[in-house]
């Protein structure tokens, strides 16, 4: 279930409807901080599901809210894993979100990958030794 | 379902002076809502703007000011291709005349805004050219340059040079 609560609507609304291009809309929702609270607080699957959910509306039916949030979705994909983001809306129909994929595909090809790799070093102590040809070598406690 | 299919976004055939395709698209969605919430900006703006037209999805700024207010331009590298292959060049503001483009840049460089400039630099104007632009969904209107939702401080002026442009 979405959680709309930190969505400031009225200056999202205003930042869509003067919206010239697809980066303008994505720079500035993403740098708004109630997208960045709506991110943190809903899961991907809850973000991609209210985007496919408001996408299957008819456009002339939907609420300006109702683009804000899916645009607000769309945008708080972006704080997501990217591998995640791209299984969860491969096969999503995005057409009438018109924005929706120029401003993912934005964010691939901007994107520094948040994933991380885990390697386990194990400490191990290194004995010191002395060049075999080397008689001037002084190994401090010795060997 | 059949409205939905009737507003896919549609593209117009659309070439630069060197022939090459320019990527377009003619958005048909504006919602009641929308046109409503439009009072906003008549509210804000409404004393220091003057508005021509009503909103309209059909083209954005840079549609208004390059491709004759047929269709949208929606992306900065499609203007760089429309400035590059139309031959315009960068003018300082104290030589701006009527008709030539003013661009605003974002702060990472990326075209977010165009527009027409429609008077000159006066000093009745306090030396702020006149513009005409669209504001995205919203209408045309004619606004000094530091008027209007868009990164003021960081304005380029372009002209058409025809003398350097041969066709091939």
């Amino acid at each position: 279930m979405i959680n709309t609560r930190p969505l400031n609507f009225n200056q999202l609304a205003r930042i869509y409807l003067v919206s010239n291009t697809p980066p303008y809309l994505y720079k500035h929702f993403r740098s708004d901080f109630s997208v960045q609270e709506f991110a943190k607080l809903n899961t991907l699957d809850d973000l991609a599901q209210e985007l496919g959910r408001i996408a299957a509306i008819n456009p002339t039916d939907r609420t300006l809210q109702q683009i804000v949030i899916a645009y607000a979705c769309v945008v708080g994909l972006t704080f997501k894993k990217p591998r995640d983001v791209a299984i969860a809306t491969v096969d999503m129909p995005l057409d009438t979100v018109v924005w929706a994929n120029r401003i993912l595909a934005l964010w691939e090809s901007s994107s520094i990958t948040s994933e991380t790799i885990q390697f386990q070093i194990l400490p191990q102590i290194e004995k010191p030794r002395r060049a075999s040809n080397d008689a001037n070598v002084i190994l401090i406690g010795g060997v | 379902m059949q409205n939905l299919i009737q507003l896919q976004p549609r593209f117009l055939s659309l070439d630069s002076c060197a022939y090459n395709h320019i990527d377009n698209i003619r958005l048909l969605e504006i919602s009641p809502f929308e046109v409503n919430l439009f009072q906003i900006f008549d509210a804000e703006y409404g004393a220091r703007v003057t508005r021509r037209g009503e909103p309209t999805p059909h083209y954005n700024c840079h549609g208004m000011t390059f491709a004759s207010r047929r269709t949208g331009v929606i992306e900065s590298t499609v203007v760089q291709q429309i400035l590059d292959e139309d031959n315009y060049h960068e003018v300082p503001e104290n030589s701006v005349l009527p008709g030539d483009v003013i661009l605003y840049f974002d702060v990472d460089g990326d075209i977010e805004h165009s527009g027409v400039v429609i008077e000159e630099p006066k000093p009745e104007n306090l030396n702020i050219p006149l513009i005409c632009s669209k504001w995205g969904k919203y209408a045309e209107l004619l606004h000094l340059r530091t008027h209007c939702p868009y990164n003021v401080s960081r304005v380029k002026y372009y002209r058409m040079n025809y003398d350097q442009y041969a066709a091939p």
